[in-house]
């Protein structure tokens, strides 16, 4: 039994299904992704477990507690943290913490003792008593972060937390997702990159149009595709690319994409069939303008399932 | 205790906010010493007792007018939390949907309330200017203000975004203003208007702080207490149902 259960979740906005039966377990101390592009459902996954959407079909569980339920004790198993800037930016940071900290409870110098700890933590103790618009985006990024974990929850639900920061802060934020992650906290994740995937996650989910399409550790998402590599040979025109494509679909095991001058080649280890198709492309007379691979990793995985790219979508 | 909490802080962040602090009270203070002294009051000294009393005559009006603006204020506030995820941050919260709701109306209701009693003080101290017993007075400022409150979620049900909240209610503030007569010495009103005006708190407010001014008593103004009461529960009802005092995002 996980400490998140997710049995069948489905949220529908009349004829629109944003999130179509989803069911997935999270295990305490475990951190798990769900990996999508924009529209894919994740904020609305996060939305109903949080408690803030109620869900028009199956149910989820925290800690054996319903999110139908809405219960005060359900609300305060996880800390949130939205990808707006939910804070108040008339007030000061440390200020900010005090009213999230009472709000779960926390009073006198157990709240003082744990601000103190999350402001230091966030690398924030110095601006403390400053205004929030004062701050620069990374730092208000960083609060955000602080206030969701302020009260000391065991779950914490993170929607896109790096979106629109720079790489400094960006890294500031995974370094101290990864330490919660060396502590036991139990994250749920949005995102729709990557590489953050890759480097936070125990396990992912590939959400698309409302569906999940897979779950797992990343070495088994890859194995699940069949442990596929992609190669992608670039020529000097179209014609080139579609006579290249015809030549190489003769090969067996080949999986051969066209797309203008760009012919795509999916095989396992399509690394050792760089001589047949350097071979393929002379007896053609195509020219070779470059030749990469691409090693399997999520988002080949993601492109495996989804039929589709992840790369250059925008926060959902 | 998330109620007080929550109303506290949003008091908090009110007087923290220049454009707030400007539009609530600096403004409506500064208009109502510079219109005692036209109608040529002078600070700390005797009321001109010959020709028209354009203070008296405004004055209640112009607190009136000033709060519906504060209203509008309130209701983009709103909205921007919501906007901005406050609101959802506070629905994920231990805190009672019921103690969200009362919280933030009640940091509405004290901000109105807080407006009009500075105003009705300051002309009082300055000018010495003849509001009624001072008990009651304070009583219809604070029935006004639950009321005005009432509005405050209307307008975030009608408008929704802090900008179409912001032209809504500055639309809603001048026609409250006009129709129930705060600027009668100007503008002339007409039958219609005055049947339009009961919809609005300027006209059950006005009503009640001119009885009083007249020298009436507690139960003089119990009928505008009661249709303010009306008034305010059906903006409840219908706020409520909309789920806009705790608007979300989502």
């Amino acid at each position: 039994m996980g400490f998140v259960e997710v049995k069948e979740l489905g949220k529908r906005y009349g004829e629109i299904t944003a999130v179509e039966s989803l069911s997935f377990d999270i295990q305490e101390g475990e951190v798990f992704s769900l990996l999508g592009p924009n529209g894919a459902g994740k904020s609305t996954t996060i939305g109903m477990l949080s408690a803030l959407i109620q869900p028009t079909s199956g149910d989820a569980r925290i800690g054996g507690l319903s999110v139908k339920g809405r219960s005060a004790q359900l609300r305060k198993l996880f800390g949130i943290v939205p990808q707006e800037i939910a804070l108040y930016e008339e007030m000061s940071g440390r200020d900010n913490l005090n009213f999230w900290g009472r709000l779960y409870g926390l009073r006198g110098k157990a709240l003082a003792a744990r601000v103190d700890a999350i402001l230091d933590r966030v690398g924030l103790a110095d601006r403390a008593e400053s205004r929030i618009k004062t701050y620069s985006g990374g730092m208000k990024r960083r609060l955000n972060i602080a206030a969701g974990l302020v009260h000391g929850p065991r779950l914490v639900f993170m929607d896109e937390p790096t979106v629109g920061i720079d790489p400094q802060s960006r890294r500031a934020v995974l370094d101290l997702i990864l330490d919660l992650k060396r502590e036991g906290t139990t994250i749920l994740y949005t995102t729709h990159y990557m590489a953050e995937a890759e480097e936070l996650s125990d396990r992912v989910g590939i959400i698309d149009h409302g569906r999940l399409l897979a779950v797992g550790t990343c070495r088994q998402l890859s194995e699940g595709i069949g442990g596929n590599e992609h190669l992608r040979v670039a020529l000097a025109g179209r014609e080139e690319g579609e006579r290249l494509t015809e030549r190489l679909r003769l090969l067996p095991g080949l999986t051969v994409e066209s797309e203008g001058a760009n012919v795509t080649i999916t095989a396992p280890r399509v690394g050792q069939l760089i001589p047949k198709i350097v071979e393929a492309a002379a007896s053609v007379r195509a020219a070779l303008r470059d030749i990469q691979i691409r090693e399997q990793n999520l988002e080949t995985v993601f492109l495996a399932y989804t039929g589709r790219e992840l790369a250059g979508q925008g926060g959902e | 205790m998330a109620l007080l909490l929550i109303a506290w802080q949003d008091l908090k962040r009110s007087f923290r906010d220049p454009v707030g602090i400007l539009m609530t009270l600096a403004v409506p203070l500064a208009l109502t010493v510079a219109i005692g002294l036209v109608a040529g009051y002078t600070p700390f000294g005797k009321a001109p007792n010959d020709g028209f009393d354009a203070l008296s005559y405004i004055a209640p009006g112009m607190a009136l007018f000033f709060m519906m603006f504060s209203v509008r204020q309130a209701a983009k506030t709103t909205a921007e939390d919501a906007d901005r995820g406050v609101s959802d941050r506070l629905r994920a919260s231990p805190a009672s949907d019921l103690s969200i709701r009362a919280g933030t109306m009640v940091s509405h209701i004290v901000l109105l309330f807080l407006q009009l009693a500075v105003l009705v003080g300051i002309s009082t101290l300055l000018y010495g200017l003849q509001w009624g017993p001072t008990g009651p007075v304070l009583l219809v400022c604070l029935v006004v203000s639950v009321t005005a409150g009432g509005w405050v979620g209307l307008l975030v049900v009608l408008g929704r975004t802090p900008s179409r909240i912001n032209a809504l209610g500055t639309a809603l503030t001048l026609i409250f203003g006009i129709v129930s007569r705060s600027f009668a010495a100007v503008i002339p009103t007409t039958g219609w208007m005055d049947r339009l005006a009961r919809i609005t708190p300027n006209y059950w407010g006005l009503h009640a702080f001119s009885s009083l001014a007249l020298g009436g008593s507690l139960r003089s103004v119990l009928p505008d207490f009661g249709a303010l009461a009306i008034m305010f529960a059906a903006l409840w009802i219908i706020v409520s149902a909309a789920g806009a005092l705790v608007p979300s995002r989502r």
